[in-house]
């Protein structure tokens, strides 16, 4: 009795201190917007009461749906979201205001209505994330046609700067990469739930390794190739890598074998050398992130990553302050750069702050997936955090020279309906699965003949079962046989 | 699977924990590299922004100012204002473009370089000012340098060498320094260009304005002051005569060969003297009669006799041969000779010719550390520094160069030089008899024309003044004779410069 009270007393909601921390992160955005208009025009504007004013109702929004169907759940991640994404909108309009007559900013403040409105649904219809389990292989299906999609689609449907990644009809342009890689993590938590016992079997050792069966690598090798597919004909580098490393990292959580890691390792080696000598453009991005100070390449192939580094450089530790640098110099700074405007901006400091927010979504993430109790909930929480970090090392190593640079989206902060749509979904299913994980378990009714008492493993002599009996009530209860 | 999870957790930190790393080394430990990169934009384009320091005069003429444009967020650059308006006084400007120098958005050169972090704002100093500015909301503002230069000089230099040179298409330089302390009082280069349009904001037209002057006739880029190298001719006697005069032997009185020609050992040239004069009677004079007449042969003999170590050594305590003192102009080496000389060489070198190549501002130490006593001062450029609020950061000072030679042998140089003002070959030139200028005139020889026919030579005077308010020490130099040909010399070129400068710079006693 007295256990089942106390953990319902300790599992409390936290979500008044989740609105204080979403007051605040919009309350910073606001700021960060007030910094920008008073720096490029000297006076406030009402714009920035107009702009936080959408925010915060957006934002209120998402708490009372959390409030509604995740009662439980870890109260950092939507302020965080929220913070992040406001400050993707002051960044963009930053880069917009430099750029006269462009103005991007509404444009991605509608996204975010549609990305809080994706939110709402996927909460409120996703009751239990378990369901998601069945929905397996549709959830693969879906990702696949989504992903190749932009691949079968002529051309001027799809291309865009030699990146077949896109969907544009008038005057609209969705990434369904996006929302593919949330799809397809869906059906590899179901998989390697499904599959893990199999999937744990090993043959023999080799140097040390346990390795599995040769036939449980096909799904490995064919996830393999078809990111390489996916590399060949729509030329999205970022995109595969992701795909590829989730999947690696979600199969070695499944089955706890190393050896899962070295043989993924090895086909990602493989897969890069094949790449590099197949496919020019791979060479080219190598070529750029080793020598892109070379006196040839700094006007042309790497001007974008040098403008960047100059950019950061010109930042230095405290940043120029929100308006007062030259962003928008390096090409394509409100998608791929946004994060060198903000280590322009905001310095070494913000981008240490910036970088932090990022790993504490993925620490929660994480933290979900080793409270939740059932797998497949580990699974999916494991994998989406996973993904989240993986894009955010891939797009600012790549952004910081780091390793070479690829096309993939900064989650909330760079301008794009179809990322930012997918992130929130991501969200979503995080706050879920952490709602499960923190929710307390269901109490037991005092009325119960049972209560507390203590159990014992019974093993009949006949049947090859075994029985769970009550030990204290059992000489008094007709119902347990002995 | 906790346990993978929390593996795959630490994994993902060291992820992250490899991406704060690297930021911290692009933007801290790269970042400067960064900035003062060639092809780097960001700092020529906040250059637009900021509230750039002033370049002025101790008088207070403003040589650079920066003043801000109607779009009330961007500053143009403007050299020599006219007082009261944002007009720009190209005369002015031109007068001090070589040190001025200009900074734009495709570059930056002279002071504007040199001081460019003062000027910017971005200097250490600033910062913690910067920081107070920021939180009070002030624009960032640079600070202002002052210059040692005197505006009454200069003029009169400038003036005085526009008239030498004519349109003779002929280029010239004069400095002047304070004997005393270094200060550098004018330091000109014709002809000279206005920096406005290359400061520009629009970077075509800049750069196009580069352009031209870079093709320019006569070439206005180049400062003849710091960078030239030229033959100095019988101006360099004063560095043999003060070899002479710093060994026990000779004195200004001592007696020596002068005879009509002078053949070195191992040669069969004979030197003659100018015009194929005769110095003294029965080929003998004393030393500082020598001086003043500018003998060619009693110096070449003398500095075979001396030796090329004795005169080396004293040539390199001058400066000459040595690697030039820190100053925030470019500044180009004199030299004195390249490798062993023989004698014809030797002989040649003594009375400035063969390799002998001094530029104009090395040439004005000499004669200030000769009128200082023999103690050598470095010069400086930078008079005060100063932050936003005017108040002084930092004094400029010349360093310390060393005793060049005793204040004995300083003394009996002046007496030399005071010989060649008064009756030697500068007596034309009408220097002022109340500032007892002391002297040396030069006329260089440097080559011959394709044709075989001599170029008119390079002219030189050098001197300071021994009486009046303050000493200076002027050096003038004037290229191919100026407008007067093969017949050009020193005392009729550029002594009259050095003349003009003086009367400028210096009150005579009594006034």
């Amino acid at each position: 009795m007295t256990t089942a009270s106390a953990s319902a007393s300790l599992a409390r909601g936290r979500r008044g201190a989740e609105l204080a921390l979403l007051l605040f992160g919009v309350a910073l955005a606001a700021a960060g917007q007030a910094c920008v208009v008073i720096a490029r025009t000297n006076a406030l504007s009402g714009r920035i009461a107009a702009d936080a004013g959408v925010l915060l109702v957006l934002a209120v929004v998402m708490h009372v749906a959390v409030r509604r169907f995740a009662p439980y759940a870890d109260p950092l991640l939507l302020p965080l979201v929220v913070m992040l994404s406001g400050l993707g909108l002051t960044l963009i309009g930053r880069i917009d205001d430099s750029l006269r007559g462009t103005n991007y900013a509404s444009l991605q403040l509608v996204w975010l209505a549609i990305g809080t409105g994706v939110f709402v649904i996927v909460l409120g219809a996703v009751r239990d994330h378990r369901t998601l389990a069945r929905f397996g292989y549709t959830a693969a299906l879906g990702g696949l046609v989504l992903l190749l999609l932009p691949a079968v689609l002529p051309a001027r449907f799809s291309e865009v700067n030699g990146a077949r990644v896109w969907i544009r009809f008038s005057g609209f342009s969705l990434q369904p990469s996006e929302i593919a890689k949330v799809l397809l993590i869906v059906f590899f938590a179901a998989y390697l739930v499904a599959k893990r016992d199999v999937m744990s079997v090993v043959t023999r050792s080799f140097l040390g390794l346990q390795l599995p069966r040769a036939r449980d690598l096909g799904p490995v090798l064919v996830a393999w190739i078809a990111s390489l597919a996916v590399l060949s004909r729509e030329n999205d580098l970022g995109q595969s890598l992701l795909l590829f490393g989730v999947f690696v990292a979600m199969l070695y959580v499944a089955t706890q074998r190393g050896s899962w890691l070295v043989i993924g390792l090895v086909l990602f080696a493989g897969g890069a050398y094949f790449a590099y000598h197949a496919f020019a453009h791979v060479r080219e991005r190598f070529d750029i992130w080793l020598h892109a100070f070379k006196p040839s390449y700094v006007h042309d192939q790497s001007y974008q990553l040098v403008q960047g580094l100059y950019g950061f450089g010109g930042g230095g530790l405290l940043g120029t302050g929100l308006g007062r640098g030259h962003p928008q110099i390096v090409p394509y700074a409100r998608t791929d750069f946004i994060f060198a405007a903000l280590g322009e901006e905001l310095g070494l400091v913000g981008v240490i702050a910036v970088l932090v927010c990022y790993a504490i979504i993925v620490q929660r993430g994480l933290r979900a997936a080793i409270g939740v109790r059932d797998s497949f909930g580990k699974m999916l929480a494991g994998g989406l955090a996973a993904s989240l970090a993986l894009q955010v090392f891939v797009i600012v190593g790549g952004v910081m020279r780091l390793i070479p640079l690829t096309g993939l989206t900064t989650p909330f902060l760079s301008y794009g309906g179809s990322s930012l749509v997918a992130n929130f979904a991501i969200i979503a299913l995080l706050l879920r699965v952490s709602d499960a994980a923190r929710r307390p378990p269901p109490a037991i009714r005092a009325d119960s003949p049972y209560g507390d008492a203590p159990t014992s493993v019974v093993r009949s002599a006949e049947a090859q079962t075994v029985v769970v009996s009550r030990v204290g009530a059992a000489t008094e209860d007709p119902e347990n046989g002995a | 699977m906790n346990a993978p999870l929390r593996r795959l957790a630490i994994a993902l930190g060291l992820l992250f924990l490899a991406l704060l790393t690297n930021a911290t080394w692009v933007q801290v430990g790269q970042a400067h590299d960064l900035n003062h990169r060639a092809d780097n934009p960001r700092p020529l384009l906040t250059r637009l922004t900021t509230d750039r320091g002033q370049i002025q005069l101790a008088d207070g003429t403003v040589l650079a100012t920066s003043v801000l444009s109607k779009d009330g967020r961007t500053y143009d650059r403007v050299y020599s204002p006219v007082p009261g308006t944002h007009q720009e006084n190209a005369q002015q400007a031109a007068m001090y473009a070589d040190v001025t120098g200009w900074a734009g958005v495709i570059s930056t050169s002279g002071i504007e370089q040199s001081e460019d972090d003062l000027l910017a704002g971005n200097d250490d100093r600033l910062a913690i000012r910067n920081f107070t500015d920021t939180l009070a909301g002030k624009q960032k503002q640079g600070g202002s340098v002052q210059l040692t230069l005197d505006n009454a000089g200069q003029q009169a230099a400038y003036t005085s060498l526009q008239r030498a040179l004519g349109s003779s298409g002929n280029a010239g330089a004069v400095v002047a320094l304070d004997v005393q302390t270094g200060k550098v009082l004018v330091l000109a280069s014709v002809p000279s260009f206005d920096p406005n349009p290359i400061a520009s904001r629009d970077g075509a037209a800049a750069q196009q304005a580069y352009n031209t002057l870079l093709k320019q006739q006569g070439n206005p880029l180049f400062n003849r002051a710091t960078q030239g190298r030229y033959p100095p001719g019988s101006m360099f006697k004063l560095v043999t005569s003060a070899t002479a005069l710093s060994t026990d032997k000779y004195s200004p009185s001592t007696v020596i060969d002068a005879p009509a020609t002078y053949t070195p050992p191992l040669t069969r040239v004979a030197i003659p003297n100018f015009a194929g004069e005769l110095c003294g009677r029965g080929g003998k004079e004393t030393l500082l009669d020598a001086l003043a007449t500018s003998c060619n042969t009693a110096f070449a003999k003398l500095g075979v006799a001396l030796g090329q170590s004795k005169l080396q050594k004293q040539a390199e305590a001058f400066g000459i041969g040595e690697a030039t003192p820190s100053f925030p102009l470019p500044w180009a080496r004199s030299t004195f000779a390249s490798g062993q000389l023989d004698p014809p060489a030797l002989a040649q070198s003594a009375i400035g010719q063969r390799d002998v190549a001094l530029t104009p501002l090395q040439a004005a130490m000499i004669v200030q550390a000769i009128g200082n006593d023999g103690h050598l001062i470095t010069p400086y450029l930078v008079d005060k520094e100063l932050a936003p609020d005017k108040s002084q950061l930092s004094t400029g000072h010349g360093a310390d160069g060393g005793q060049v030679v005793t204040p004995q042998v300083a003394a009996e140089l002046t007496q030399m030089m005071q010989a060649v003002v008064q009756k030697g070959t500068a007596a034309g030139a009408g220097f002022n008899p109340a500032l007892k200028v002391a002297g040396k005139t030069g006329t260089a020889q440097h080559g011959t024309t394709q044709q075989g026919v001599l170029l008119p030579p390079d002219t030189w005077f050098a001197g300071f003044n021994t009486a009046g308010s303050r000493t200076v020490a002027v050096v003038a130099f004037v290229e191919n004779g100026g407008t007067q040909g093969a017949a050009a010399q020193g005392a009729t070129v550029a002594a009259p410069i050095v003349r003009d400068v003086m009367n400028a710079l210096v009150t005579p006693p009594g006034q």
